[in-house]
């Protein structure tokens, strides 16, 4: 009798702090929710977004236990750390693809861009100068 | 201020597109040697100007310079926006190659009148005219905006409307841009707005 008390009680207190972690999507930003048992939120716990092992964003909840993040990938996963060695890793998968982030590449394309239009220039009208020298 | 493929007629696109080009052609042909490297200088001007882009309300308005261009070059702006608008096409979609020559009517052509109030700053209202080297040109390539936009079709009125009123922000910042620069230049080398 005394073992199944002292079991009760110590997978209560396990519960006491079993962390829960919810994330849906909303448009091109995933939702997340986060709370101990008893309802009390995850506060300022960090948040860390993982694809292929390699962490891609590090995030932190508000007050509320609460995180919308902007997507990032299709599929990762979401790993919360609410101290205290209380960590809770879940899979996420978007329910429709999300455009890759390109604006890194865009950013390059268009520098590339403004050097080619600028070669242009000089290349158009040292063509010109050449063309009217000759005559 | 540019015109987007796929907008206007046949009918509006070719006569334009095809005095366009002979008059390039022909300011190209009578192009002095040394005014190449001056022209180029301001086509890169030209190029760089149109990706400045200035929040207005809802929308956001691109500055042209066509005004400060055509003060420095005179008719040959022409060329210095052809090949600045046929890189912005080419390269960033900006208007495209059959609205070529519209674009470069509508923003070429009234540049010319930058020279005009250049030449007429050094005989009387200084201020003034350096201010309207830029903006004129620039009310003047707006009307044509709108003009060419109403002759395409009755549905492009409310356009054209907006077109024009957007812009018309822009002349006056073009105007103080133009009156600056000049002021600038006139006090460090007045010698190089004398050509």
């Amino acid at each position: 009798m005394l073992k199944i008390v002292l079991a009760f009680v110590i997978c209560a207190t396990l519960n006491a702090h079993s962390l829960k972690v919810f994330a849906a999507q909303d448009g091109d930003f995933v939702d997340i929710k986060t709370y101990f048992y008893g309802n009390s939120p995850c506060k300022e716990c960090k948040v860390e977004f993982i694809k292929d092992g390699k962490i891609f964003e590090t995030l932190k909840t508000d007050d509320k236990g609460e995180l919308k993040a902007k997507l990032k990938e299709n599929k990762f996963e979401i790993l919360v750390d609410g101290g205290l060695a209380h960590e809770k890793k879940i899979t996420f998968e978007t329910n429709s693809p999300i455009a890759a982030d390109e604006s890194s590449e865009s950013n390059q394309a268009y520098i590339t861009k403004f050097a080619i239009a600028f070669g242009a220039i000089f290349g158009i009208f040292a063509l010109l100068y050449l063309l009217k020298r000759r005559k | 201020m540019h015109i987007s493929e796929g907008v206007l007629k046949p009918e509006i696109l070719i006569p334009a597109a095809a005095l366009a080009v002979v008059w390039v052609v022909y300011l190209v042909y009578r192009l002095n040697l040394k005014e190449i490297p001056k022209v180029a200088c301001m086509s890169a001007l030209f190029f760089v100007a149109s990706f400045i882009h200035i929040p207005l309300g809802p929308t956001s308005i691109h500055l042209m310079l066509g005004g400060l261009i055509g003060a420095f070059l005179g008719v040959n702006a022409m060329i210095a926006i052809f090949v600045g608008l046929l890189l912005q096409a080419l390269l960033f979609g900006y208007g495209g190659l059959s609205v070529l020559g519209v674009n470069l009517l509508m923003i070429g052509a009234p540049a010319v009148l930058g020279g005009y109030f250049l030449k007429l700053s050094f005989k009387k209202f200084r201020a003034l005219n350096w201010f309207l080297v830029g903006a004129v040109p620039l009310f003047v390539s707006s009307c044509i905006l709108s003009l060419v936009l109403t002759l395409n079709g009755n549905e492009f009125i409310a356009v054209a409307s907006l077109a024009f009123a957007s812009n018309i922000a822009l002349v006056g910042i073009e105007g103080l841009i133009s009156f600056f620069a000049i002021s600038f230049i006139y006090s460090v080398n007045k010698e190089f707005l004398k050509c």
